[in-house]
């Protein structure tokens, strides 16, 4: 008897329990409903979208090149994603991207599997060598630089530095930075086992800023003042890695920076793409580091 | 018990014709949802199979498996490529063992500490610690390491480069802390009572009966609670690649700092790289196939062994009616694991070194003082046995200590350094200058949108699959493959996920990277969370209220509608937040699915893609430069971890008033 006394109160009390618990489902519905639709409103229907996908060294450029262009277009919807170049080539290839950015040129597989992809260059990237601000080696020839990145030299004091052993720091093996430091600098031989090899230009200059015996290679853009770029030797000179060095030639180590479209852009990616090549757009490019056309 | 149960509606003349055929087809759409989480394996098997087949077919299984060099880049760069995924294995054995030396004495200590010795005030302290420790994202602890950790290293140890094998260890037991940690506390918990008070009546100490009885009783639950923690950290990406330095080297013993390459950090950091369609491609997809292998053999030993701990309770328990000594028997039939568990003990006094020296040294000065004072033999043994325990419940102690410093150090570097970078234009306006001005709205926005899609799709489909599991089926045959799916799934690496979302939603189906493909790839990826909670809730209502509901006339879905789910839903609720919890921090599954660098607009449609906190948070850290980039981490990493254990609070809040409020 007592026993059916409690479950019928305990029953009352959960059943009012429910209807609070029923109430808060459906604030959440309520809130996730009006989510969906607030983000479905801000869109406004005139914009046009345009998306953008590849290499992490040419967003900076496209990424700041899109705040401005967007400032100008009010109804412009500019998207940029990172992912990597070969990222970017398969996107644009198979039309999830309007353009594909690569630091590096179509490789032979991606030509087969997208013959219309036309190359857009929108600006050049000098390739700088960077050590720690203490150390007192200024200057290398590429040869003393190879030879550091395959292991021939091992301390600074072999390339006319102090007595420190030399910390190699490199990019990782799915980097085009790196590709290109190997086949330019390298002459395509092995680099040094024990390399450390970070994924990102931002990884390397902070291991090199926090590192005395560091050497690492970047974008120019990642030369300030908390690393130390090195002078390299060309033609009997040593010539700082800086913008108007690689403008005017006598800075030897530089790259092509890519856009690839399916077939010719048209519509807001040849919009786009043409103000990246106006005087506007390459002082963006010059302004972040690069090398304007 | 189905045939019953149709039987019996049968029988009863007042019902509908379209009531049953309402049941029917409740049931097939609960079977079809429930079903889900096999074919999602399947499919995720399937596609990396058929992906990474070109390269298995070119280099020979036993090759791939076996070759010491992994140089896939020589495809592009035009040397000879050779494609051994060894050295990736090899680093993940030993990025693995490296973490478990350091997690298993620290998460059993802990285990130790929470359900022994603590009083209910710090339990109530401690469990929240290492909840939250669970609570952290991946990302946030990866950015942790690289900003923190790495350079305390190098400074500490004076090494050239702190990135690589014990950098990686460290983070890696501090995520798997949480895993060793609870389970081995529920192992611990699980020991029947009686064994721990017949051992104390005898005149054990406390430290005694947990070494001598609670412990071996508990160990095939602690092994189950490290082959998890192996588990846990063989499969984690994105802390793992932000400080394992990245170099495909073999691991070697001598040096401990080397830079490393792991299965999972080579997915992530060279797939984005990889030509489409070239052999390195396929190479990933091989080393991706290589991973999931690793990942089930490890999830199923688990399951095998917890299993083999539910028999052995059920059989101990039967012995106890034939009034057999249990505490003899279990002692006996644990002989040969007890060895084990002195290693394990050892390896807990090797790695507090320094702590167990000044213990050992207080502990002999306290003795010789016992010794000293105390005349009679017997008095004498009690004092050094009371001394061991005070002694060991130190390094106990010390555990618990050490664990509660971790999480604290990381709190407080993030809030410390994030508090500065926020503002109200911080959170309410589109990043700027690559994210190192303007805000983070857009990636806030983008979370939610992420995860409250996720769960839109994971909590119907994981909620039928418990309907049909607990109300529908008897254990058989099918539930047990369901349940093995759910499984798999749950220990299915979130890379693996990513990259399975990049082959099927994005390329296969031609979604491109879009907020749906994520949104989806996340919601698959806590289907299992949502359907063990909802079990949990459902089998937690008493079976007398289903008999009840029958008994009135009521049909079965009926019954299911009314009685049994409205008193089961803060235990789905529960469910559903940690779920979202998890999903709003996860990276790998949107790196290549979803996420997108920038947008100042938000998404228009699902097709779009979204910014996410998690991705936004990876980019600033990696791929932004400048110290305004280094501020706005720390904001984003605030928010997110904020956001994360904000959702985990309200589901420990939920789960805590739902127990309270349950009498039956």
């Amino acid at each position: 008897m007592r026993r059916a006394f409690s479950l019928a109160g305990d029953c009352h009390m959960t059943s009012n329990n429910h209807k609070k618990i029923g109430k808060i489902m459906l604030a959440v519905a309520a809130i996730t409903l009006v989510t969906a639709m607030f983000s479905g409103c801000l869109g406004g229907s005139d914009t046009e979208t345009l998306t953008i996908a590849g290499s992490t060294t040419v967003l900076p450029i496209a990424q700041l090149a899109a705040e401005a262009y967007m400032d100008e277009h009010d109804n412009a919807d500019i998207r940029i994603s990172g992912g990597g170049s070969s990222v970017g080539v398969s996107s644009v290839g198979d039309g999830t991207a309007d353009i594909g950015m690569a630091s590096r040129e179509l490789k032979d597989s991606e030509k087969a599997a997208y013959p219309n992809l036309v190359q857009h260059v929108v600006a050049r990237d000098g390739i700088a060598l960077i050590v720690h601000p203490s150390n007192t080696v200024s200057q290398l020839t590429v040869e003393q630089v190879r030879g550091i990145y395959n292991g021939t030299y091992t301390d600074w004091n072999q390339v006319g530095g102090p007595s420190r052993s030399i910390v190699v720091v490199g990019r990782d093996s799915a980097s085009g930075t790196r590709e290109f430091f190997w086949e330019f600098v390298m002459d395509k031989k092995d680099f040094v086992a024990g390399m450390l090899e970070m994924n990102s230009n931002g990884a390397v200059h902070s291991k090199v800023s926090t590192t005395q015996g560091a050497i690492g290679y970047v974008g120019l853009g990642y030369v300030d003042n908390q690393v130390k770029g090195i002078n390299i030797e060309n033609n009997g000179q040593y010539v700082p890695p800086s913008v108007q060095n690689v403008i005017d030639g006598k800075y030897p180590v530089a790259r092509n920076l890519n856009m690839y479209t399916n077939g010719s852009a048209t519509g807001l990616a040849k919009d786009f793409l043409d103000f990246i090549k106006s005087p506007d757009g390459q002082q963006i490019v010059e302004d972040e580091g690069f090398v304007p056309l | 018990m189905i045939l019953m149960d149709s039987k019996k509606s049968g029988a009863v003349p007042l019902q509908k014709k379209s009531g049953r055929l309402t049941e029917q087809s409740v049931k097939y759409t609960l079977f079809i949802t429930a079903t889900v989480t096999v074919v999602t394996i399947f499919a995720i098997l399937f596609f990396l199979l058929q992906s990474a087949y070109p390269i298995l077919e070119q280099e020979g299984v036993w090759n791939f498996l076996t070759g010491s060099n992994w140089k896939p880049e020589g495809e592009i760069y035009g040397f000879p490529a050779q494609y051994g995924a060894l050295p990736l294995l090899a680093a993940s054995v030993a990025v693995t063992i490296g973490a478990m030396a350091l997690s298993v004495p620290l998460g059993i200590g802990t285990a130790i500490f929470i359900s022994e010795i603590a009083t209910d005030r710090i339990r109530s302290i401690i469990k929240p610690v290492v909840e939250l420790l669970a609570g952290i994202p991946s990302v946030v602890y990866g950015f942790f390491g690289l900003v923190i950790l790495v350079n305390w290293l190098q400074v500490s140890f004076d090494i050239a480069s702190g990135e690589g094998w014990l950098a990686a260890s460290i983070l890696l037991a501090i995520m798997a802390l949480p895993t060793i940690t609870s389970v081995a506390e529920d192992a611990i918990k699980a020991v029947p009572r009686e064994f721990k008070e017949g051992s104390l009546a005898l005149g054990a100490t406390k430290w005694e009966t947990i070494k001598k009885v609670t412990i071996p009783s508990a160990l095939s639950g602690i092994t189950a609670a490290i082959i998890l923690g192996i588990g846990r950290a063989i499969g984690e990406t994105m802390a793992v690649m932000m400080v394992i330095g990245n170099s495909a080297l073999m691991p070697s013993l001598k040096e401990p700092f080397m830079p490393l390459k792991t299965l999972t950090s080579a997915i992530a950091v060279e797939m984005g790289e990889a030509p489409y369609g070239s052999m390195w491609q396929h190479g990933l997809y091989g080393v991706a196939v290589l991973l999931l292998v690793i990942v089930f053999i490890v999830n199923i030993s688990s399951t095998f062994i917890l299993g083999k701990i539910k028999e052995k309770h059920t059989a101990s328990k039967s012995r106890k009616k034939k009034r057999v000594s249990p505490l003899l028997v279990q002692q006996a039939k644990h002989l040969g694991k007890g060895v084990i568990g002195v290693i394990v003990l050892g390896v807990l006094l090797y790695l507090f070194s320094i702590v167990v020296i000044i213990l050992i040294l207080v502990g002999i000065a306290g003795i010789w003082t016992a010794k000293k004072a105390v005349v009679r033999r017997i008095a004498d043994r009690v004092k050094i046995a009371r001394m061991t325990e005070r002694i060991a419940f130190g390094f106990i102690t010390s555990a618990v200590v050490v664990t509660a410093a971790l999480l604290g150090i990381i709190l407080y570097h993030i809030t410390v350094n994030g508090a500065a970078a926020i503002s109200w234009e911080f959170l309410t306006s589109p990043p700027r200058n690559l994210g190192r001005e303007g805000g983070i709205f857009p990636a806030i926005v983008g979370t939610l949108l992420l995860v409250g899609g996720a769960i839109t799709f994971a909590l119907p489909l994981g909620m039928g699959a418990a309907i049909y599991l607990t109300e529908y089926t008897r254990e058989g045959k099918i539930t047990k493959i369901i349940r093995a799916g759910a499984e798999l799934l749950n220990g299915t690496p979130s890379i693996v996920f990513g990259l399975f979302g990049l082959t099927f939603f994005v390329l296969y189906l031609g979604w491109g990277i879009s907020m749906l493909a994520g949104q989806i790839t996340l919601g698959l990826m806590v289907l299992p969370t949502v359907i063990r909670t909802t079990e949990e809730a459902l089998k937690s209502v008493p079976y007398g209220l289903r008999e009840g509901s029958l008994a009135l006339g009521a049909t079965k879905w009926q019954t299911i509608k009314k009685v049994v789910l409205p008193p089961s839903i803060p235990g789905v609720m529960t469910g559903a937040i940690l779920s979202i919890g998890r999903a709003a921090g996860e990276t790998a599954p949107i790196l290549f699915t979803a996420a997108v660098f920038s947008q100042r607009f938000l998404p228009n449609s699902v097709f779009d893609p979204v910014m996410a906190l998690p991705y936004h948070l990876f980019v600033l850290t990696t791929n932004v430069p400048g110290a305004d980039a280094e501020t706005n981490a720390y904001g984003t990493a605030l928010v997110l971890v904020l956001l994360v254990a904000g959702l985990y609070l309200a589901a420990i809040a939920i789960r805590n008033r739902y127990i309270k409020s349950m009498k039956w």
